[in-house]
């Protein structure tokens, strides 16, 4: 057995609407190992922040996770079921922006705009750390040297909306890794900037998860940042997992037709090809009027008459890669 | 060449004046767009990258004159109005009689499909706007008939005319878009960020449509984007914007195969493959994009470049022909001395 940061299993969190109730994640079930970074991926709406806001307990209604289990490994390699913890009580605190922490997508709106930089970065760590300001503002002054900030000095005295967006995100990240945590929950970081500080961004944080011994929970839309990020992928439609593998075997030999259509939805830089993109017909349907039987029947071009009846379950199609369809049953 | 030109933008420059104090004294300029020149052929797909700042929508909304430039001329190849002794007329020279029969010529597509489309118009109204503005059509009959030839051909059907946009999801709203650029059978097409706010497969669906449009009614485009990977997929010719100036233009795959401005390179090696087995050199840049308010002295790349010489923080280099086919332009002082690897 691997060690594994975080194991969920069955995980469901509804939204309780006029409209209806809304299965925004729909009995998910997948773990993290440690030191390494899994991908989630899928397109908008598929349920890829609220898991990452189930994680954190950070749902509010008219959300509530119905059911299922999140069991986090502490450091003192002790389990405990976030589920059962109240979200606002005091444990629940003590790991959120400590053992688990997160980063944003807009760094903008993340932050806030009448505190410093360095303010709000020695703020977590004196709740987390009991330190006194001194010691961590000295810290605050060495992750941000970390992280890439040019004088660090200077800019922990300096407001977010007077940085770049690069550099905000950057001092987002050394915010989330300023306690050390054991996961670090990434949603879309990189999806705000600009392709030249996107790589950047990337390649800090591949060289922070070695030096601060992270696992990383990466949600993006793009396959190319996951290709280059992640040992370990998820591939999720509206609310559920259709298929999981390592990055290379999901890669090479993608199983599910929701991942083959993404895949080729993309144009590639590498080939000439000039036909026309192999496309997913249709659109995402409306979640309030999910059928019997398999959420992509109405997408995809393989469909059976057992996809309108039954639901596939995930199933192992080989050694760690697992796909919910039934042409693999 | 043999093709013949349909837009010559010539030395197009907008700077935008930064205004402070009480009396809104001019302080200072940003260069939005600082002395851009390219020409777009008829038939063709133009494709304008660059990162966010760089004066590629300016670029776009300056041709059909909805920015008016600070200097410079547009010479664009019109069919409805002629001036004596020439093919193409200079757009900001025009009445403003005379534009508005010019824009029947050329369109435009905007990012984002949820802000550009009136929300208290239907489908049907939305699209024949422009048919009824420049009088195309009188005959009501006619009309709905031209609705939903427009439709079909962009992949909705009659049975949307009377939606409003709020019933349609992104993807379609874009088709809602380009059907109402499009009505009027324009020359060329501005195609600013078109895909960029939709997912991936609905993408993909947009990028398919753009390119069949284009081979059936032989529209240009000039497609502006950050995607290089989508850049690369529908464009003849790309050219790469910095800091409100064209850096490189070329054809695509000269472009991909043979970049000659270290940007270019940077650009190229830092999209994401989606290939974990692809393992190649990547070029991080440094640092951030300068503020076009207040850019660098000499050349614009030199604070990020590594192989920033003297020569590039003294003289601002131009764009320049570099091969004998006379269709690959770079304005680099070291163009000729750099072994770019890619």
């Amino acid at each position: 057995m691997q060690d594994n940061v975080i194991d969920i299993s069955s995980l469901k969190t509804f939204f309780y609407l006029e409209e209806g109730v809304f299965p925004a994640i729909d009995d998910i079930s997948f773990k993290i190992k440690k030191n390494k970074t899994l991908g989630v991926v899928g397109e908008s709406g598929c349920g890829k922040s609220v898991t990452a806001l189930s994680i954190m307990r950070l749902i509010d209604n008219p959300g509530r996770t119905v059911s299922g289990e999140i069991i986090f490994k502490t450091n003192n390699n002790e389990e405990i079921d976030l589920l059962q913890i109240d979200p606002m009580s005091k444990i629940m605190r003590s790991i959120r922006g400590n053992d688990i922490s997160m980063i944003f997508q807009e760094p903008m709106t993340a932050m806030n705009p009448v505190f410093t930089i360095g303010d709000q970065i020695i703020e977590v760590i004196r709740l987390h750390k009991r330190s006194n300001y001194d010691e961590a503002k000295q810290q605050t002054i060495d992750i941000l040297k970390d992280v890439g900030i040019p004088s660090p000095e200077i800019k922990i005295n300096e407001y977010p909306h007077q940085q770049s967006g690069g550099i905000r995100q950057r001092a987002m990240i050394a915010m989330a890794l300023s306690c050390n945590p054991l996961l670090l929950i990434a949603d879309e970081p990189t999806t705000a900037l600009d392709v030249t500080i996107q790589a950047q961004v990337l390649e800090l944080m591949k060289k922070l998860q070695k030096n601060y011994n992270t696992s990383i929970l990466f949600i993006t839309h793009d396959l190319g940042v996951i290709s280059e990020m992640c040992d370990d992928v998820i591939v999720m439609y509206m609310g559920k997992i259709v298929e999981q593998a390592s990055v290379i075997d999901l890669f090479n030999n993608p199983k599910h037709p929701y991942t083959i259509g993404l895949m080729n939805s993309i144009p590639s830089i590498d080939s000439n090809n000039q036909t026309p993109l192999v496309t997913i017909k249709g659109n995402v349907p409306n979640p309030f009027e999910i059928t019997k039987g398999c959420r992509f029947q109405s997408r995809c071009p393989n469909v059976m008459d057992i996809c309108k009846k039954e639901e596939p379950k995930l199933t192992n199609v080989s050694e760690s890669h697992d796909t919910s369809c039934f042409l693999y049953n | 060449m043999d093709k013949s030109i349909l837009l010559d933008v010539v030395n197009l420059k907008k700077h935008f004046p930064i205004r402070t104090g009480f009396l809104k004294k001019i302080t200072g300029h940003v260069k939005a767009v600082d002395d851009v020149s390219f020409q777009v052929f008829e038939g063709e797909t133009l494709g304008l990258v660059g990162e966010s700042g760089c004066g590629k929508t300016t670029t776009g909304r300056m041709i059909l004159n909805l920015i008016n430039p600070t200097d410079g001329t547009i010479n664009f190849n019109s069919n409805i109005i002629k001036t004596k002794n020439k093919t193409t007329i200079n757009i900001l020279e025009l009445s403003p009689t005379d534009l508005k029969k010019v824009r029947q010529e050329m369109q435009i597509i905007f990012q984002d499909p949820y802000s550009s489309l009136n929300p208290r118009m239907t489908v049907g109204s939305l699209i024949s706007e422009p048919l009824v503005t420049h009088k195309k059509i009188q005959n009501k009959r006619d009309l709905k008939k031209r609705i939903s030839e427009l439709l079909n051909s962009v992949g909705l059907s009659d049975s949307h005319i009377n939606r409003f946009p709020h019933e349609f999801s992104g993807g379609q709203r874009q088709r809602i878009g380009i059907a109402r650029a499009i009505a009027l059978s324009p020359k060329l097409i501005v195609a600013d960020e078109p895909v960029s706010a939709l997912d991936v497969s609905v993408q993909a669906q947009v990028i398919n449509l753009l390119k069949s449009i284009q081979n059936e009614l032989n529209i240009s485009f000039l497609f502006i984007a950050h995607d290089l990977s989508v850049i690369k997929y529908i464009s003849d010719r790309i050219a790469v914007m910095y800091l409100g100036k064209i850096v490189e233009l070329c054809t695509k795959d000269e472009l991909f195969n043979n970049p000659k401005h270290p940007y270019t390179e940077a650009l190229i090696s830092s999209i994401p493959i989606p290939n974990p087995k692809h393992k190649k050199n990547k070029i991080i840049l440094e640092g951030d994009v300068p503020s076009p308010s207040n850019p660098p002295t000499g050349c614009h790349f030199h604070t990020r470049c590594k192989y920033a010489k003297n020569i590039c923080r003294e003289s601002i280099p131009f764009l320049k022909n570099i091969n004998n086919k006379n269709d690959h332009y770079v304005s680099c002082h070291l163009s000729q001395d750099l072994k770019l690897n890619y």
